[in-house]
């Protein structure tokens, strides 16, 4: 064990306050000694761990500050998404207000609610031993959807591969058959005879936002249920208050 | 507020000016972003914002020890960052996400040092749990010494030192008594030798 002369040396010498003959000593020493230099690696750790300490509490600060704000900036925008009074509600429910507005406030709605839940599905770096595989996730990383759908048809059995061709499907805005590769998972996964449902949570999520997307609002419907009644789900916390509240005044209006 | 370039932000985190404005400038564009890749990857809103605090501290310390070559955007540098830490993380809590299981990507330079970075993390995290519980005046001098790196004069006026040995001496006592607490701990010690080969 290294003594107290040895931290105040160290902590000189790292200060660059040690005199030029006790460093050479020190800088020869540590040339020799690897418990020396050790020694000298955890005095410097201990003071950068000080110097974070301070700089933690500095990004707290910012941290706080920025969620605030963004707060803030949701309720200015938006007071009215969280008052949920009994009369706003009869009125948005009311037959005249259908009338009034129509088919158009269901487009912006759906339109606006999907642009609100819409997440890009970001790729997790996945090792794979197939080939295929390797080659359909560099597609998808460069974002060359149409090359995807061109190697996968609804014929694979790869959920992998499946979930791939129907996200590239999404992002062509081609919800249709969007929906067909999702619901095959969804399939594959009712088959099976472990518990290991693969991509069961994420094609919930996108088959919610493809059927919103064609207006189809009762199919939207049984994928949003599932979503927000299943605490564990995966999107479970993508859908807000808000989300619910026009989601369920569309279908009021449907 | 007004938005920085990437050379701006590096520059004011190195000399420190303005360091508080590069870093509201970074959560302004990058939190929700960060946040994203935790919400998708089993975690929650909390999660997220213990794991976007900590990246920004490892991202600091890379800029400090100029670890950040650009070889990449600040943003998919940051990326790194949060991805590596949650994965730390979620093996910690032995619940590696269910269906995709998540690989560090070591293409580059920069990943292995954010990987080195990662595991220094680990050592600073303990360290700064045990410097929070050290005396108040042990850790009030040190902070100024090491964290707000303030003149000897000035760390003598604000202690109540009228000698700038009797400061010196008290800096060293404060040093060795937190090195000792480090020590002490046979399971905690041996994470930070683990990473003592890290320090540059």
């Amino acid at each position: 064990m290294l003594d107290e002369r040895y931290i105040e040396m160290i902590d000189d010498y790292l200060d660059g306050i040690l005199d030029q003959n006790e460093k050479e000593k020190l800088e020869a020493e540590l040339k020799e000694n690897q418990e020396l230099r050790d020694f000298m690696a955890l005095i410097k750790l201990t003071r950068e761990s000080i110097k974070m300490s301070g700089q933690k509490e500095m990004i707290q600060q910012v941290h706080e500050e920025y969620i605030k704000e963004s707060k803030d900036e949701i309720n200015i925008e938006k007071p009215k998404s969280f008052r949920i009074s009994p009369w706003w509600l009869g009125v948005a429910a009311s037959i005249s207000l259908f009338i009034l507005i129509g088919n158009f406030w269901i487009k912006t709605q759906t339109e606006n609610l999907f642009d609100e839940n819409y997440i890009a599905y970001n790729l997790p770096t996945m090792r794979s031993t197939e080939s295929l595989e390797n080659e359909l996730t560099i597609l998808f990383k460069d974002a060359d959807y149409e090359a995807i759908i061109k190697i996968i048809d609804l014929g694979s059995e790869n959920s992998n591969e499946l979930f791939l061709a129907g996200i590239s499907h999404f992002e062509l805005e081609n919800y249709k058959e969007s929906i067909q590769y999702l619901k095959k998972i969804q399939l594959i996964n009712e088959t099976k005879v472990d518990s290991s449902h693969v991509f069961q949570d994420e094609s919930d999520y996108y088959l919610f936002l493809a059927y919103l997307k064609m207006e189809n609002l009762t199919d939207a419907d049984r994928y949003y249920s599932k979503i927000t009644t299943d605490m564990n789900h995966t999107y479970h916390k993508n859908i807000n208050l808000q989300d619910k509240l026009k989601f369920n005044i569309l279908k009021l209006k449907n | 507020m007004t938005e920085l370039s990437e050379q701006e932000i590096i520059s004011a985190i190195q000399s420190k000016e303005g360091i508080n404005s590069a870093l509201r400038n970074l959560y302004d564009l990058y939190y929700r972003y960060l946040e994203r890749y935790i919400l998708q990857n089993s975690g929650n809103e909390d999660d997220a914002a213990d794991t976007i605090q900590e990246a920004f501290l490892v991202f600091i310390k890379l800029i400090e020890n100029n670890k950040f070559r650009q070889e990449s955007s600040i943003k998919s540098f940051l990326y790194s960052i949060t991805k590596n830490l949650w994965i730390t993380e979620l093996r910690k809590r032995k619940s590696m996400a269910r269906r995709n299981e998540l690989y560090v990507n070591d293409e580059k330079m920069e990943v292995a040092d954010i990987s080195h970075a990662i595991i220094k993390n680990e050592s600073h995290k303990i360290i700064m749990d045990i410097f929070a519980e050290i005396g108040q005046k042990c850790k009030s001098i040190l902070y100024r010494f090491y964290y707000e790196e303030l003149p000897m004069k000035e760390i003598m006026s604000l202690e109540g030192f009228s000698n700038e040995q009797v400061l010196r001496n008290k800096k060293h006592k404060c040093l060795k008594g937190l090195i000792e607490k480090i020590q002490s701990d046979p399971s905690k010690y041996s994470t930070i030798k683990n990473a003592l080969q890290y320090v540059g």
